[in-house]
């Protein structure tokens, strides 16, 4: 049997279930309809909410609330750790910070070196002189 | 042949294993993007797995803290003028070396131009204090004189990307020496009409210093969620065309790639969020000609460059009545914008980049630049 003539290899039971899933929520097929017609509308209902003035206001005030609570939490904590004189979480996490930096330093320095490398060699090689045909002369001949 | 009883029990179970174990590891980091999680379900049940990205050969000419200063070297290289790309902070660096056949980076290499890209790097602690200050007259200048030094030109083609335009835009404004031209690709100028984004971070519900005296760096997920608020439920639903397609490698291969893009946000380094907000969406200094750099105004009339303003008409990040102004705002005469009927991320990743829009593009560029000396 060759190639051609081979039945198509065995979909698995996960790509069936997506295949009718798509199907079924595509927007030709009559459960597909309903679908559509749900996303839209939970569309223009999303975009009401958050375009809300209420909705932003509250928002921005949890969001304050909380970044502020934030800010004091942080505080506190850095404090509490340099009176036990004890690294703080912004400490190791700026030594992690800095071994990276110094791991893509090496490899920056690394490829900065091939470039170095590659234009000397091309200096090089254009400074020789062309070779020529003639047998190089004695000195003094 | 097919496979014998034992080895597709094998199988089954493996599958089953590695499948929990990528769930469980999703449901560990509880990122708010589905990627993650439904990832796994596409890759086990179309047996395709996650492209390789940037593939297009490059080399680190320059680093400095956390960026790179990335070269693609051209395999025949035409034109002596070099293309810088600066991208948006938030952004990794390879949506425009997204895939071999779909790279806008590979498209310009082959055209005969030395592209360069400045990878911005995952910013740490050292980059709160980053100012645009330090990344215009820093990072960016010394990219721009690398830039010049490597590829021995006396000026270079600047290429913004979205927010890596607006950053562009007022690097030429400010330090204009060695910028014979500037694309500004999708990158808002006019933060007024920027849409929910605009409302989502107006002054009176937004509190941009309490977010940055709160993280330092803006951290991924309230950067996420913001685009995630966009459009909630579309995120979700644009899973269902994979499943469709589920059976065509090549449509699972983008999209796992673009999707993968789209989940791979960094950390915006937090004093130049705090000055983007305030500047460009709350005030919309930026657009007024005041915004202010280092203690000079960042005049986007003092540009001189020849300008591309590039367009996507369906975009809904930069909309397109963000960059439209731009041409009328730039000093120079040779300023044009060029429309394409895509999306944000289809300009560098759909199948009509490498058909449309780069084409276009780079007979723009090339018809501006430097030939190389015979």
């Amino acid at each position: 049997m060759s190639d051609s003539d081979r039945p198509p290899p065995p979909r698995g039971l996960l790509a069936r279930g997506l295949k009718l899933l798509g199907h079924l929520t595509h927007p030709e097929t009559r459960t597909g309809k309903v679908f559509t017609r749900a996303e839209q509308g939970l569309t223009r209902f999303l975009t009401r909410v958050s375009e809300s003035p209420t909705y932003l206001r509250a928002s921005g005030t949890v969001l304050r609330q909380g970044l502020n609570a934030r800010i004091r939490r942080n505080s506190l904590v850095e404090n509490a750790l340099h009176t036990l004189r004890l690294p703080t979480t912004s400490e190791v996490e700026n030594l992690r910070d800095q071994l990276r930096r110094v791991n893509d330093q090496v490899e920056a320095l690394g490829s900065q070196l091939e470039v170095v490398v590659d234009l000397l060699h091309r200096k090089e090689s254009a400074a020789e002189p062309a070779p020529t045909d003639s047998p190089p002369t004695k000195p003094g001949a | 042949m097919t496979a014998s009883t034992p080895q597709r029990l094998r199988s089954f179970v493996t599958g089953q294993f590695e499948l929990t174990r990528a769930v469980a590891h999703a449901l560990k980091a509880r990122p708010f993007n589905p990627y993650p999680y439904l990832k796994p379900f596409i890759e086990r049940a179309s047996g395709v797995r996650e492209p390789p990205i940037s593939a297009t050969p490059h080399t680190v000419v320059y680093t400095r803290g956390s960026m790179r200063l990335l070269r693609y070297a051209a395999p025949r290289r035409r034109h002596r003028t070099p293309i810088l790309f600066v991208y948006s902070l938030i952004n990794r660096w390879y949506i425009l070396d997204f895939l071999p056949g779909r790279s806008l980076i590979e498209h310009l290499t082959q055209e005969g131009f030395d592209v360069y890209a400045i990878d911005w790097g995952v910013p740490g602690q050292e980059e709160e204090r980053l100012t645009w200050s330090d990344l215009l007259g820093g990072l960016i200048q010394t990219a721009v004189r690398w830039t010049l030094r490597v590829s021995k030109s006396r000026d270079l083609t600047l290429y913004g990307y979205c927010m890596g335009g607006t950053l562009a835009l007022a690097y030429t404004s400010l330090y204009p020496e060695g910028v014979r031209n500037l694309v500004a690709q999708a990158t808002p100028v006019d933060f007024s009409k920027g849409g929910v984004y605009t409302l989502w971070t107006a002054a009176n519900h937004f509190d941009v210093d309490s977010l940055v005296d709160a993280y330092g760096n803006v951290p991924t997920p309230v950067l996420e969620s913001g685009f995630l608020m966009v459009a909630p439920v579309q995120r979700l639903t644009r899973w269902l065309e994979v499943c469709r397609r589920i059976d065509d490698p090549d449509f699972v291969s983008t999209f796992l790639a673009m999707e993968r893009w789209g989940s791979d946000p960094v950390p915006f380094p937090g004093e130049v969020y705090r000055q983007y907000i305030k500047d460009c969406y709350q005030q919309n200094l930026f657009h007024q000609g005041r915004m202010k750099v280092g203690g000079e105004n960042v005049d986007l009339g003092r540009i001189q460059a020849s300008v591309l303003n590039v367009i996507a008409e369906h975009d809904t990040i930069a909309f397109p009545a963000m960059s439209e102004p731009l041409v009328d705002l730039v000093g120079t005469k040779d300023a044009q914008t060029r429309r394409y009927p895509v999306g944000h991320i289809g300009l560098s990743a759909s199948s009509k980049g490498p058909t449309h829009v780069w084409p276009s593009i780079s007979e723009w560029i090339a018809a501006r630049s430097r030939a190389m000396e015979p």
